[in-house]
Protein backbone atom coordinates (compact mmCIF):
# COMPACT_ATOMS: atom_id res chain seq x y z
CA UNK A 1 0.00 0.00 0.00
CA UNK A 2 1.52 3.55 -0.99
CA UNK A 3 2.66 5.56 1.82
CA UNK A 4 0.49 9.04 2.57
CA UNK A 5 1.42 12.21 2.55
CA UNK A 6 1.53 11.93 6.85
CA UNK A 7 3.14 8.76 6.76
CA UNK A 8 5.96 10.28 4.60
CA UNK A 9 5.90 13.62 6.49
CA UNK A 10 6.32 11.43 10.08
CA UNK A 11 8.92 9.26 8.45
CA UNK A 12 10.90 12.52 7.41
CA UNK A 13 10.79 14.21 10.90
CA UNK A 14 11.87 11.16 12.39
CA UNK A 15 14.60 10.48 10.28
CA UNK A 16 16.15 13.86 9.98
CA UNK A 17 15.27 15.51 13.21
CA UNK A 18 18.45 14.30 15.10
CA UNK A 19 20.64 16.82 12.28
CA UNK A 20 17.94 19.21 12.16
CA UNK A 21 18.28 19.57 15.85
CA UNK A 22 21.71 19.96 16.33
CA UNK A 23 22.17 22.52 13.30
CA UNK A 24 19.53 24.78 15.07
CA UNK A 25 21.39 24.26 18.34
CA UNK A 26 24.52 25.35 16.46
CA UNK A 27 22.73 28.36 15.48
CA UNK A 28 20.30 29.75 18.16
CA UNK A 29 21.80 27.67 20.86
CA UNK A 30 20.41 25.07 23.28
CA UNK A 31 17.58 26.93 24.72
CA UNK A 32 15.60 27.73 21.58
CA UNK A 33 16.59 25.02 19.81
CA UNK A 34 13.17 23.10 20.20
CA UNK A 35 10.77 25.69 19.91
CA UNK A 36 13.32 26.32 15.98
CA UNK A 37 12.87 22.79 14.97
CA UNK A 38 9.15 23.00 16.47
CA UNK A 39 7.99 25.78 14.44
CA UNK A 40 9.94 24.24 11.06
CA UNK A 41 7.87 21.31 11.71
CA UNK A 42 4.91 23.03 11.64
CA UNK A 43 5.36 25.01 9.25
CA UNK A 44 6.07 22.06 6.83
CA UNK A 45 3.16 20.13 8.61
CA UNK A 46 0.22 23.44 7.53
CA UNK A 47 1.49 23.33 3.39
CA UNK A 48 2.67 19.12 3.53
CA UNK A 49 0.58 18.40 0.64
CA UNK A 50 3.17 21.01 -1.46
CA UNK A 51 6.22 19.14 -0.92
CA UNK A 52 7.77 15.87 -2.32
CA UNK A 53 8.26 13.81 0.90
CA UNK A 54 10.64 11.43 -0.80
CA UNK A 55 13.54 13.87 -1.22
CA UNK A 56 13.09 15.82 2.00
CA UNK A 57 16.22 17.01 3.32
CA UNK A 58 17.26 19.55 1.78
CA UNK A 59 13.59 21.22 2.69
CA UNK A 60 13.88 20.47 6.33
CA UNK A 61 17.27 21.67 6.50
CA UNK A 62 16.25 25.07 4.62
CA UNK A 63 13.54 25.35 6.75
CA UNK A 64 15.06 24.67 10.02
CA UNK A 65 17.84 27.50 9.21
CA UNK A 66 15.49 30.00 7.92
CA UNK A 67 13.45 29.72 11.21
CA UNK A 68 16.32 29.90 13.26
CA UNK A 69 17.37 32.73 11.50
CA UNK A 70 13.71 34.59 11.53
CA UNK A 71 14.05 33.60 15.54
CA UNK A 72 17.09 35.80 16.00
CA UNK A 73 15.88 38.58 14.17
CA UNK A 74 12.96 39.27 15.93
CA UNK A 75 13.31 41.83 18.77
CA UNK A 76 14.65 41.48 21.89
CA UNK A 77 15.61 37.66 20.82
CA UNK A 78 19.41 37.42 21.24
CA UNK A 79 22.00 34.18 21.39
CA UNK A 80 22.33 32.92 24.93
CA UNK A 81 25.42 30.59 24.90
CA UNK A 82 23.92 27.42 26.61
CA UNK A 83 25.90 24.60 27.67
CA UNK A 84 24.10 21.50 26.00
CA UNK A 85 25.11 18.22 27.55
CA UNK A 86 25.85 17.02 24.58
CA UNK A 87 26.66 13.13 23.92
CA UNK A 88 27.93 11.37 27.38
CA UNK A 89 28.34 8.36 24.63
CA UNK A 90 30.14 10.05 22.51
CA UNK A 91 34.02 7.95 21.70
CA UNK A 92 35.65 11.20 20.93
CA UNK A 93 34.65 12.73 24.03
CA UNK A 94 36.95 11.05 26.61
CA UNK A 95 39.65 11.88 24.23
CA UNK A 96 39.10 15.56 23.36
CA UNK A 97 39.91 18.66 25.36
CA UNK A 98 36.13 19.40 26.88
CA UNK A 99 37.45 22.56 28.03
CA UNK A 100 38.48 23.44 24.53
CA UNK A 101 35.58 21.93 22.95
CA UNK A 102 33.17 24.58 25.40
CA UNK A 103 35.40 27.16 24.36
CA UNK A 104 34.31 26.35 20.56
CA UNK A 105 30.76 26.74 21.50
CA UNK A 106 30.85 29.75 22.95
CA UNK A 107 32.82 31.38 20.43
CA UNK A 108 30.85 30.09 17.97
CA UNK A 109 27.55 31.07 19.71
CA UNK A 110 29.08 35.00 19.59
CA UNK A 111 29.64 34.92 15.72
CA UNK A 112 27.44 36.88 13.66
CA UNK A 113 24.04 34.51 12.34
CA UNK A 114 25.04 34.46 8.71
CA UNK A 115 28.90 33.55 10.05
CA UNK A 116 27.30 31.30 12.57
CA UNK A 117 24.95 29.66 10.23
CA UNK A 118 26.98 29.43 7.38
CA UNK A 119 29.47 27.56 8.77
CA UNK A 120 27.32 24.98 10.58
CA UNK A 121 26.20 24.24 6.65
CA UNK A 122 29.47 23.74 5.05
CA UNK A 123 31.59 22.31 8.48
CA UNK A 124 28.31 20.09 9.75
CA UNK A 125 26.47 19.63 6.79
CA UNK A 126 29.18 19.61 4.30
CA UNK A 127 27.27 21.45 1.82
CA UNK A 128 29.10 23.35 -0.61
CA UNK A 129 29.25 27.07 -1.50
CA UNK A 130 26.69 27.12 -3.96
CA UNK A 131 24.17 25.11 -1.70
CA UNK A 132 24.90 27.45 1.45
CA UNK A 133 24.03 30.73 -1.06
CA UNK A 134 20.87 29.22 -2.15
CA UNK A 135 19.84 28.61 1.72
CA UNK A 136 20.86 31.57 3.07
CA UNK A 137 20.03 33.98 0.21
CA UNK A 138 22.95 35.03 -0.62
CA UNK A 139 26.24 35.00 -2.94
CA UNK A 140 28.90 32.65 -3.53
CA UNK A 141 31.69 35.25 -2.80
CA UNK A 142 29.08 36.37 0.30
CA UNK A 143 29.22 32.95 1.45
CA UNK A 144 32.94 32.72 1.08
CA UNK A 145 33.30 36.20 2.94
CA UNK A 146 30.97 34.65 6.25
CA UNK A 147 32.73 31.46 6.67
CA UNK A 148 36.47 33.16 6.15
CA UNK A 149 35.77 36.05 8.38
CA UNK A 150 33.96 33.42 10.96
CA UNK A 151 36.87 30.94 10.67
CA UNK A 152 39.57 33.90 11.99
CA UNK A 153 37.20 35.26 14.26
CA UNK A 154 36.83 31.99 15.68
CA UNK A 155 40.77 31.74 15.44
CA UNK A 156 41.48 34.55 17.35
CA UNK A 157 39.13 33.67 20.13
CA UNK A 158 40.78 30.12 20.62
CA UNK A 159 44.58 31.76 20.44
CA UNK A 160 44.00 33.98 23.28
CA UNK A 161 42.08 31.67 25.20
CA UNK A 162 44.74 29.13 24.67
CA UNK A 163 47.61 31.81 25.85
CA UNK A 164 45.92 32.43 28.53
CA UNK A 165 45.75 28.97 29.70
CA UNK A 166 49.29 28.20 28.93
CA UNK A 167 50.15 31.51 30.86
CA UNK A 168 47.56 29.76 33.87
CA UNK A 169 49.60 26.33 33.47
CA UNK A 170 53.22 28.29 33.96
CA UNK A 171 52.04 29.61 37.07
CA UNK B 1 65.35 23.70 14.56
CA UNK B 2 64.71 23.16 10.66
CA UNK B 3 61.85 25.61 10.04
CA UNK B 4 63.91 28.47 11.09
CA UNK B 5 66.66 28.12 8.55
CA UNK B 6 64.24 28.67 5.80
CA UNK B 7 63.41 31.59 4.52
CA UNK B 8 59.64 31.80 5.24
CA UNK B 9 56.96 34.57 3.68
CA UNK B 10 54.34 35.56 5.95
CA UNK B 11 50.94 33.90 5.07
CA UNK B 12 48.60 36.20 3.41
CA UNK B 13 44.93 36.11 4.23
CA UNK B 14 44.25 35.10 0.39
CA UNK B 15 46.17 32.08 0.78
CA UNK B 16 43.93 31.14 4.47
CA UNK B 17 41.03 31.23 1.95
CA UNK B 18 42.74 28.93 -0.37
CA UNK B 19 43.20 26.61 2.20
CA UNK B 20 39.89 26.88 2.90
CA UNK B 21 38.55 26.73 0.24
CA UNK B 22 40.83 23.44 -0.43
CA UNK B 23 39.47 22.10 2.92
CA UNK B 24 35.82 23.15 1.64
CA UNK B 25 36.22 20.66 -0.95
CA UNK B 26 35.40 23.36 -3.38
CA UNK B 27 39.00 23.94 -5.62
CA UNK B 28 38.87 22.56 -9.12
CA UNK B 29 40.95 20.23 -9.60
CA UNK B 30 43.48 22.31 -11.31
CA UNK B 31 43.64 24.88 -8.48
CA UNK B 32 44.00 22.00 -6.15
CA UNK B 33 47.04 20.62 -8.46
CA UNK B 34 48.71 24.05 -7.90
CA UNK B 35 48.02 24.37 -4.59
CA UNK B 36 49.68 20.74 -3.81
CA UNK B 37 52.91 21.98 -5.71
CA UNK B 38 52.81 25.17 -3.31
CA UNK B 39 52.42 22.89 -0.25
CA UNK B 40 55.47 20.69 -1.03
CA UNK B 41 57.69 23.45 -1.46
CA UNK B 42 56.49 26.00 1.60
CA UNK B 43 56.49 24.74 4.83
CA UNK B 44 54.87 27.62 6.44
CA UNK B 45 51.68 27.30 4.30
CA UNK B 46 51.65 23.61 5.39
CA UNK B 47 51.66 24.52 8.79
CA UNK B 48 49.01 26.88 8.24
CA UNK B 49 46.76 24.14 6.58
CA UNK B 50 47.60 21.73 9.69
CA UNK B 51 46.30 24.48 11.69
CA UNK B 52 42.79 24.95 10.04
CA UNK B 53 42.73 21.16 9.87
CA UNK B 54 43.37 20.72 13.75
CA UNK B 55 41.08 23.98 14.38
CA UNK B 56 38.17 22.37 12.07
CA UNK B 57 38.38 19.15 13.79
CA UNK B 58 37.65 21.32 17.28
CA UNK B 59 34.53 22.28 15.55
CA UNK B 60 33.27 18.58 13.84
CA UNK B 61 33.80 17.53 17.62
CA UNK B 62 31.53 20.57 18.72
CA UNK B 63 29.09 20.05 16.22
CA UNK B 64 28.46 16.25 17.22
CA UNK B 65 28.91 17.29 21.03
CA UNK B 66 25.09 19.26 19.96
CA UNK B 67 23.57 15.95 18.34
CA UNK B 68 21.25 13.37 20.36
CA UNK B 69 18.30 13.95 22.98
CA UNK B 70 16.24 14.25 20.27
CA UNK B 71 13.98 11.57 20.84
CA UNK B 72 11.64 13.03 23.16
CA UNK B 73 11.53 16.06 21.49
CA UNK B 74 10.30 14.68 18.32
CA UNK B 75 7.43 13.08 20.32
CA UNK B 76 6.43 16.24 21.57
CA UNK B 77 6.53 18.06 18.01
CA UNK B 78 4.84 14.97 16.68
CA UNK B 79 1.96 14.84 19.36
CA UNK B 80 1.63 18.59 18.58
CA UNK B 81 1.39 18.79 15.06
CA UNK B 82 -0.79 15.66 15.06
CA UNK B 83 0.89 13.76 11.87
CA UNK B 84 -1.73 11.20 13.14
CA UNK B 85 -5.05 13.44 11.39
CA UNK B 86 -5.48 11.21 8.79
CA UNK B 87 -4.72 12.07 4.89
CA UNK B 88 -9.03 10.95 4.27
CA UNK B 89 -9.89 13.56 6.98
CA UNK B 90 -7.49 16.39 4.97
CA UNK B 91 -9.21 15.39 1.82
CA UNK B 92 -12.93 15.84 2.96
CA UNK B 93 -12.30 18.89 4.71
CA UNK B 94 -9.49 21.10 3.51
CA UNK B 95 -9.26 23.13 6.72
CA UNK B 96 -9.85 20.62 9.22
CA UNK B 97 -6.01 19.26 9.91
CA UNK B 98 -4.74 22.59 9.96
CA UNK B 99 -7.29 24.15 12.18
CA UNK B 100 -7.10 22.09 14.73
CA UNK B 101 -3.39 22.14 14.45
CA UNK B 102 -3.75 25.75 15.19
CA UNK B 103 -5.30 25.73 17.97
CA UNK B 104 -3.53 22.95 19.54
CA UNK B 105 -0.61 25.17 19.13
CA UNK B 106 -2.27 28.19 19.95
CA UNK B 107 -3.91 26.14 23.01
CA UNK B 108 -0.16 24.97 24.16
CA UNK B 109 1.00 28.55 23.97
CA UNK B 110 -1.55 30.01 25.65
CA UNK B 111 -0.95 27.40 28.40
CA UNK B 112 2.60 29.08 28.89
CA UNK B 113 1.13 32.19 29.13
CA UNK B 114 -1.41 31.64 31.97
CA UNK B 115 1.67 29.14 34.12
CA UNK B 116 3.63 32.58 33.93
CA UNK B 117 0.67 34.61 35.17
CA UNK B 118 -0.21 32.22 37.78
CA UNK B 119 3.55 32.22 38.98
CA UNK B 120 3.41 36.01 39.09
CA UNK B 121 0.51 36.71 40.95
CA UNK B 122 1.33 33.88 43.20
CA UNK B 123 4.93 35.42 43.88
CA UNK B 124 3.44 39.02 43.91
CA UNK B 125 1.41 38.38 47.08
CA UNK B 126 4.38 36.44 49.10
CA UNK B 127 3.96 34.66 52.15
CA UNK B 128 -0.02 35.57 51.42
CA UNK B 129 -0.20 34.14 48.47
CA UNK B 130 -1.41 30.58 49.47
CA UNK B 131 -4.23 31.99 51.98
CA UNK B 132 -4.87 34.02 48.89
CA UNK B 133 -5.21 31.40 46.16
CA UNK B 134 -7.17 29.12 48.71
CA UNK B 135 -9.26 32.28 49.11
CA UNK B 136 -10.48 32.93 45.53
CA UNK B 137 -14.07 31.32 44.82
CA UNK B 138 -13.35 31.66 40.38
CA UNK B 139 -11.24 29.77 38.34
CA UNK B 140 -10.18 29.96 34.72
CA UNK B 141 -9.41 26.55 33.37
CA UNK B 142 -7.44 25.93 30.54
CA UNK B 143 -7.79 22.85 28.61
CA UNK B 144 -6.21 21.08 25.78
CA UNK B 145 -7.73 19.20 22.98
CA UNK B 146 -8.79 15.84 25.17
CA UNK B 147 -10.44 18.03 27.77
CA UNK B 148 -7.28 17.64 30.50
CA UNK B 149 -6.66 20.53 32.65
CA UNK B 150 -3.39 22.31 31.55
CA UNK B 151 -3.14 25.12 33.53
CA UNK B 152 -5.69 27.03 36.19
CA UNK B 153 -6.21 30.87 37.59
CA UNK B 154 -7.73 31.65 40.54
CA UNK B 155 -9.90 35.09 40.79
CA UNK B 156 -11.47 36.92 43.37
CA UNK B 157 -14.71 37.77 41.12
CA UNK B 158 -16.27 36.35 38.07
CA UNK B 159 -15.53 40.01 36.12
CA UNK B 160 -12.27 39.47 36.84
CA UNK B 161 -12.26 35.68 35.08
CA UNK B 162 -14.67 36.81 32.37
CA UNK B 163 -11.91 39.67 32.10
CA UNK B 164 -9.25 37.30 31.98
CA UNK B 165 -10.54 34.75 29.69
CA UNK B 166 -11.73 37.23 27.38
CA UNK B 167 -8.35 38.73 27.12
CA UNK B 168 -6.74 34.88 26.47
CA UNK B 169 -9.48 34.08 23.87
CA UNK B 170 -8.66 37.30 21.87
CA UNK B 171 -4.77 36.35 22.20
CA UNK B 172 -5.54 32.98 20.47
CA UNK B 173 -7.50 34.77 17.91
CA UNK B 174 -4.42 36.94 17.42
CA UNK B 175 -2.21 33.73 17.49
CA UNK B 176 -4.64 32.28 14.84
CA UNK B 177 -4.02 34.60 12.66
CA UNK B 178 -0.73 35.40 13.03
CA UNK B 179 -0.22 31.23 11.91
CA UNK B 180 -2.79 32.17 9.43
CA UNK B 181 -0.12 34.62 7.64
CA UNK B 182 -3.04 37.37 7.78
CA UNK B 183 -0.73 39.51 10.43
CA UNK B 184 2.62 40.35 10.93
CA UNK B 185 4.75 40.85 14.22
CA UNK B 186 6.89 43.77 13.94
CA UNK B 187 7.57 43.96 17.74
CA UNK B 188 7.44 41.03 20.66
CA UNK B 189 6.60 43.66 22.51
CA UNK B 190 2.91 43.73 24.42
Amino acid sequence: MAETTSDLFEKAVRLHSRRLLAIARAIVGSASAEDVLQQAILNLYQHRDRYDWTQPAGLMRRTVVNEALRLLRQPRMSLVADDHPGRSDSPARGMLDDEMIQQVRKAIARLPEHFRAALVLCEYENMSYVQIAEVLEASVPQVKTWLHRGRRQLAEKLKAFADERKLKDAK
Amino acid sequence: MQNSQIPTSPIEDGDIELLEAFLDDELTPAQSLLLRDRLASEPNLAGELEQLRAERKLRANMFLGLEGGEEAIVERILAQVGPAVPDVAAKVSDRAGPTRLRLRYAMAAAACIVLGFLIGWMGAAGGKSNARASEAPYRVEILDESGQVMAVQKFQSLEKAREFSDDLQQWQIRQERLLNGQVTVHSAKY
